[in-house]
């Protein structure tokens, strides 16, 4: 066990220099130059040059990547070119904000979607099966920014439930409760589609297994069989398949922050990214691109939890 | 064979929907089961012997149902119990093995959990659940029980999880265990040794076993009686010892026919001619008639009755009893 943690957190290290490199490559292609951003439009061309010069930008690329790693060793990650602010300290204040709202997002979608999920598959090929399948395909199907919309027009704009701009303050509050509702509703309920879909396959195939008719045999009750045996065996793939739709989770987080003015790392990417201003885009990439591989390293920790044979690998 | 039969299986069909029409995998058998004594039955894969033990187990899988018949334990009639009541009979009084011992147990939960579970669903309020489990690991001659209590699955060979479900199965000490092929996937040498323990295990508890088998060998080491099944029918019902000396229906012939044995210089195997008629297109008569040498236009008309042709030897064959000039 710890040693496939250990595997795990080792493999998890090209992966993230991988992402680096190509968030430093993709800042390259982009048409703006730093340079020119941070000198302004007024600026003459040896202010510009001077700039550049002192950003090290007329160095060669592999010199900046270097020189680029060095200082993200250190907890250095740059200055933002629009207002000067260290983008770590800008970071630090938007992960909390995002986890936030993720964990919001995931602590309902998660159980009902696995609960739907189970029930259409306990129930397969009736009409409940049915009203299930539609509820989440409908639900897959609805982009994020439209639930998100529909939620601010009618619950808060029309009539006037809840807020749905910005944080309301620490979740220990009642504003801060109040104020994650409708972005938590919104970002969740995306998910519940995709998450009630994989479960229902993953249990459907457990159901048809052999261990399972000998725990009928047994003389145990529905309910038994299914949650202490088709259940727990289908959560080794519904974990897996949660995971890798995590990335999609992160790409709606970005919507659903920007929709509801919520201040986390997504709407920051987004400011950064129209402001061309490069450092913060390429910190708030690393953040993110961060945060999948380590869901993904918790999710492949939870699966040998999860699944015995794995855990003598 | 005196006194009441602990279980009586009547006219039992078991139909299973399908697009192209019902069709019965299980069409009106009858047997019976006494206490203490072993039931073989036997037939090719698809005869429906297995249905037949699910159908006794109320766990014909969707769309399956038990379309008629009885199933009388003890001269209660399982088929009209409520599945609570039910739920009481399979593996509290009913216990089954199946063919796959790396299938049937669940992967993801330790052997020792697995077998108190069953102990807690038959007696919630039990207690000394492990050292019970860990008896019931001991005398189905499981090495160092203790540990072996903590392992999963995985960590066993085939036929020690065999021995595994036979400790579950016996765990609330059953009155009948239904063992559906259950060395069919293990290795000869390991073979025998579970089927010496399910002898061992019945002559010390006294329940009574079906058994069901392809394998003729295993039949005639371990059965009492015999049933022969084809195409969803029994078609030869004897005592184990008359059914190998004088079989009487020319599939069973043909059964007998096709297993090799050492001490007769027999050139080559007999093969029946044919294939089993698919579900959906039975012969209105006699299902092996359109495979059977010995077969009379009488035959195809009507399916022949299964009639006693000496005392317990029952055969569904017009041309029975025959005498051979083979």
């Amino acid at each position: 066990m710890l040693r496939h943690t250990l595997h795990r957190l080792l493999l998890a290290i090209p992966v993230l220099l991988g992402v680096l490199l190509i968030g430093f490559l993709l800042m390259q292609v982009v048409p703006t130059d730093a340079a020119t951003v941070r000198a302004g439009p007024n600026a003459s061309a040896e202010v510009v040059e001077a700039i550049r010069r002192d950003l090290g930008l007329d160095k060669p690329l592999y010199v900046q990547f270097g020189r680029y790693l060095g200082r993200l060793a250190q907890g250095d990650l740059g200055v933002s070119i629009i207002n000067n602010v260290p983008v770590t300290q800008e970071l630090g204040a938007t992960v909390g904000p995002t986890l936030e709202l993720m964990g919001a997002s995931l602590i309902w979608a998660i159980p009902l979607g696995i609960l739907l999920g189970t029930v259409a598959a306990y129930w397969r090929a009736t009409i409940i099966d049915r009203i299930i399948l539609g509820i989440s395909v409908a639900g897959g199907s609805v982009p994020v920014f439209f639930l998100g919309l529909l939620l601010i027009w009618f619950v808060g704009f029309q009539w006037q439930l809840l807020p749905f701009t910005g944080r309301g303050g620490p979740l220990y509050t009642w504003e801060g409760i109040q104020a994650i509702i409708l972005p938590a509703l919104t970002l969740g309920g995306v998910f519940i589609g995709p998450v009630a879909r994989m479960t229902r396959t993953a249990v459907l195939d457990v159901l048809s297994a052999d261990h399972v008719r000998t725990a009928r045999a047994k003389g145990l009750t529905e309910r038994r069989v299914v949650t202490a045996h088709a259940l727990r065996n289908a959560m080794i793939p519904i974990v897996t398949l949660i995971g890798l739709q995590i990335g999609f989770l992160l790409g709606g987080a970005v919507v659903t922050e920007t929709v509801f003015s919520w201040p986390g790392v997504g709407r920051l990417a987004v400011g950064a990214i129209l402001s061309s201003d490069l450092p913060m885009a390429q910190g708030t990439i690393i953040v993110l691109s961060s945060g999948f591989i380590l869901i993904n390293l918790a999710v492949d920790v939870l699966y040998a939890a999860l699944d015995p044979r794995m855990r003598a690998a | 064979m005196t006194g009441a039969p602990l279980l009586a299986v009547k006219g039992l069909r078991t139909s299973f929907r399908t697009p192209n029409g019902d069709f019965a995998a299980v069409d009106g058998v009858d047997l019976s089961v006494p206490r203490g004594r072993t039931l073989g039955i036997v037939g090719e894969s698809g005869c429906g012997k297995s249905v037949l033990s699910l159908s006794v187990m109320g766990l014909v899988p969707r769309p399956g149902r038990v379309a008629a018949g009885q199933v009388l334990l003890e001269g209660q009639d399982l088929l009209t119990l409520p599945p609570a009541a039910m739920r009481h009979i399979r593996g509290g009084e009913v216990a089954m093995i199946f063919q796959e011992p790396m299938t049937s147990l669940n992967p993801v939960h330790p052997i020792g959990a697995q077998i108190t579970e069953a102990m807690r669903a038959h007696d919630p309020g039990a207690t000394d659940l492990r050292a019970r489990a860990i008896a019931a690991l001991a005398r189905v001659r499981i090495p160092a029980p203790e540990r072996r209590f903590d392992e999963y699955p995985h960590q066993l060979s085939g036929g020690m999880r065999q021995r595994v479900m036979i400790a579950m199965a016996l765990a609330c000490a059953p009155k009948l265990l239904i063992a559906d092929e259950p060395t069919t996937a293990l290795d000869v040498t390991v073979q025998a040794q579970i089927l010496d323990l399910l002898r061992d295990l019945q002559a010390e508890t006294g329940m009574s076993i079906i058994l069901i088998t392809h394998d003729l060998g295993v039949v005639a080491e371990m059965a009492d009686e015999v049933a022969v099944m084809y195409a969803g029918r029994v078609v030869e019902r004897a005592a184990a010892r008359d059914l190998f000396e004088d079989p009487q229906h020319p599939y069973t012939l043909g059964l007998l026919g096709s297993v090799p044995r050492l001490d007769e210089d027999r050139p080559r195997l007999l093969a029946i001619e044919g294939t089993v008629p698919p579900p959906f297109a039975l012969p209105p008569g006699c299902r092996f008639a359109p495979r059977c040498p010995f077969a009379v236009a009488a035959c195809e008309a009507a399916p022949p009755p299964l009639r006693e042709i000496s005392p317990g030897h029952h055969v569904a064959c017009l041309r029975a009893p025959v005498e051979l000039a083979a």
